[in-house]
């Protein structure tokens, strides 16, 4: 569905992602692992088209990112970027409701904004302005918005930011639920575990470059996970799951 | 689930409905206000008579009010649209140099082609716009060096402008505080359709660029993100309200901070849709400038105030009062 092909971004002369070959299936929630700067919000925003790549391409639906217009990527990907903020009041609910801009102005608009707004669990902050929101209350908003835009594809940078325990399974089980229905959600993640609990694809980055991509019980390997993050790492089946723990640098 | 049940609309149409009502009061309690004062049930026994009170009202307050409407709906129209660009509620035409750039335009326009007075509102639009566009290449910048640099423009303009003030003949005598406090004496029917022509146009254009101000209020890449070409539609909003700008500066120089107050007070007190923020601010500036040039001609009557000045010092703590506290959220 969205591919990546050979794939590099430089930025000052410096590789920030570098020769990624990467094939995302529709119908999957993939977690794109790494550790800090290796390349992971790079990389979603080359996925996205936001950024155009110093070298090769990203395919999605038979056409390169750069034939499309920005409207026809916004029907067709959406886009939750790590850094958020909304320069005026604006409720929640017509942040939400901006979701729908490529489509126009809609009949269904209402609906589909509280029917985003439900499935974040925000509906009852929908009248609230935005700039009061708290951190976790702020990115169901966005979260919601992102659904609200009703795409087969949905990029997500740390989704799970400034969420509690139980929000974060909330939000993953989201996920999954979305890939059940045949889209693809690649979402960067920090939390091993979590992505190992939910995501049917892995993809490590390290250093711009493609580590692997696997499923979660042929990736996580403590050998692959210390070469990812430099730390040792013991991983463990716990009724049935995998879990990951660092436990120390040597 | 009925999801829409449970959402509410804010009252956008009953506060411009509230707006449009708002506007035409002051026009007539402006009309009938002044050195002359002709009270408002007479106006129709003194169009009918002619005379004297009928030409006062045709020739001198009817252009006067609508001409101050045009340009304070014009300037705060053209102000909610550049806030929207540059994602703070801080600029203001006549504060980060636009007004300026757009008087010096205008004079330009004097010195090249003194005949052609319909010419005045295109330069100072070309003025505004060209300001407008070197800012907005520091719009990435944090909102404080936008705002020095703004001023600092503007400050420059100003003086500029005073030296080209002399230089210039103005065939209508106008001074240099016309250009820089703004004032809507001499209005003529002639400067009100020029005006109100130039401002329906820039304002219908800006009202079809609304929804996606509202998507780039979540940052340029959220708006990317949502199909929007951010840069050709900033372009646009600059270009438009630049026209805007521009034709209410030519005809009534800069009404300071009409910009800043209207479209703050519409964000706080009803919402920040720009498809009722770009009319509702049209509407409350317009009021807002109509009753300041009425308290501007009738305070020291037969003296008259620069209308400026009376913005200003409405406009002047709410600017300080943002930029202390309301900034910090921006």
């Amino acid at each position: 569905m969205l591919e990546a092909r050979a794939l590099g971004h430089a930025r000052q002369g410096r590789w920030l992602v570098e020769g990624v070959d990467l094939k995302l299936p529709a119908g999957a929630l993939v977690a794109l692992l790494g550790p800090n700067g290796a390349g992971k919000s790079t990389l979603l925003r080359l996925l996205s088209g936001e950024w155009a790549p110093s070298r090769g391409e990203v395919w999605l639906g038979g056409k390169p990112l750069w034939a499309y217009t920005p409207r026809e990527l916004a029907l067709v990907r959406a886009f939750l970027p790590q850094h958020r903020g909304v320069a005026f009041p604006y409720t929640a609910q017509e942040v939400v409701a901006l979701g729908r801009l490529p489509y126009g102005k809609g009949p269904r608009e209402e609906e589909r904004v509280a029917w985003a707004l439900a499935q974040t669990g925000a509906l009852h902050l929908a009248h609230r302005p935005y700039p009061s929101l708290s951190g976790g209350e702020r990115a169901r908003v966005d979260l919601a918005r992102i659904l609200a835009q009703e795409t087969p594809i949905l990029l997500l940078d740390e989704p799970t930011n400034h969420l509690d325990p139980k929000q974060q399974m909330e939000v993953m089980a989201l996920c999954r639920r979305l890939a059940r229905e045949g889209r693809l959600v690649l979402a960067a993640l920090h939390d091993l575990n979590l992505a190992a609990l939910f995501a049917d694809q892995l993809v490590f980055l390290k250093g711009g470059r493609l580590l692997a991509q696997g499923s979660p019980s042929e990736l996580l390997r403590p050998e692959l996970l210390q070469e990812v993050y430099e730390v040792s790492f013991e991983v463990v089946r716990h009724r049935g799951r995998l879990l990951a723990f660092p436990v120390g640098a040597d | 689930m009925r999801g829409s049940a449970t959402l509410a609309r804010r009252p956008y149409a009953r506060a411009l409905a509230l707006l449009a009502l708002l506007l035409p009061s002051a026009l007539l309690l402006a009309a009938s206000q002044g050195a002359y004062p002709i009270p408002l049930w007479e106006f129709p026994q003194a169009l009918r008579e002619g005379g004297e009170r009928a030409a006062v009202l045709w020739n001198i307050r009817f252009p006067r009010v609508v001409l101050a409407a045009l340009v304070g709906g014009g300037l705060a129209m053209a102000a909610a649209a550049l806030q929207g660009v540059f994602r703070t509620p801080l600029v203001e035409p006549g504060l980060v140099g636009m007004g300026g750039a757009a008087a010096l335009g205008a004079l330009l326009g004097l010195a090249l082609w003194p005949s052609l007075p319909w010419l005045l509102p295109l330069f100072a639009a070309l003025g505004a716009f060209a300001l407008a566009g070197l800012l907005s290449r520091l719009a990435h910048r944090e909102g404080p060096v936008l705002l020095l640099v703004g001023l600092a423009a503007g400050l420059t303009l100003g003086a500029v402008l005073g030296i080209v003030q002399f230089m210039v003949h103005d065939p209508q005598g106008r001074s240099l505080s016309f250009w820089t406090s703004g004032s809507f004496a001499g209005a003529s029917w002639e400067g009100v359709a020029l005006t109100a022509s130039l401002l329906l146009l820039s304002g219908l254009a800006l009202l079809r660029l609304a929804h996606f101000l509202n998507a780039l209020a979540l940052g340029e890449e959220e708006a990317f993100h949502l199909g929007v070409s951010v840069w050709s539609l900033r372009r646009w909003v600059l270009a438009w309200s630049g026209l805007a700008v521009g034709a209410a500066v030519a005809a009534g120089g800069n009404v300071a901070f009409v910009g800043l107050l209207v479209p703050w007070c519409l964000r706080r007190w009803v919402g920040s849709d720009y498809r009722f923020l770009l009319p509702g601010s049209f509407l409350g500036g317009a009021a807002l400038a109509v009753l300041a040039d009425l308290l501007a001609r009738t305070l020291f009557a037969p003296a008259e105030l620069p209308v400026g000045l009376l913005t200003t010092v409405l406009g002047g703590p709410l600017f300080l009062y943002l930029v202390l506290w309301e900034g910090r959220h921006a």
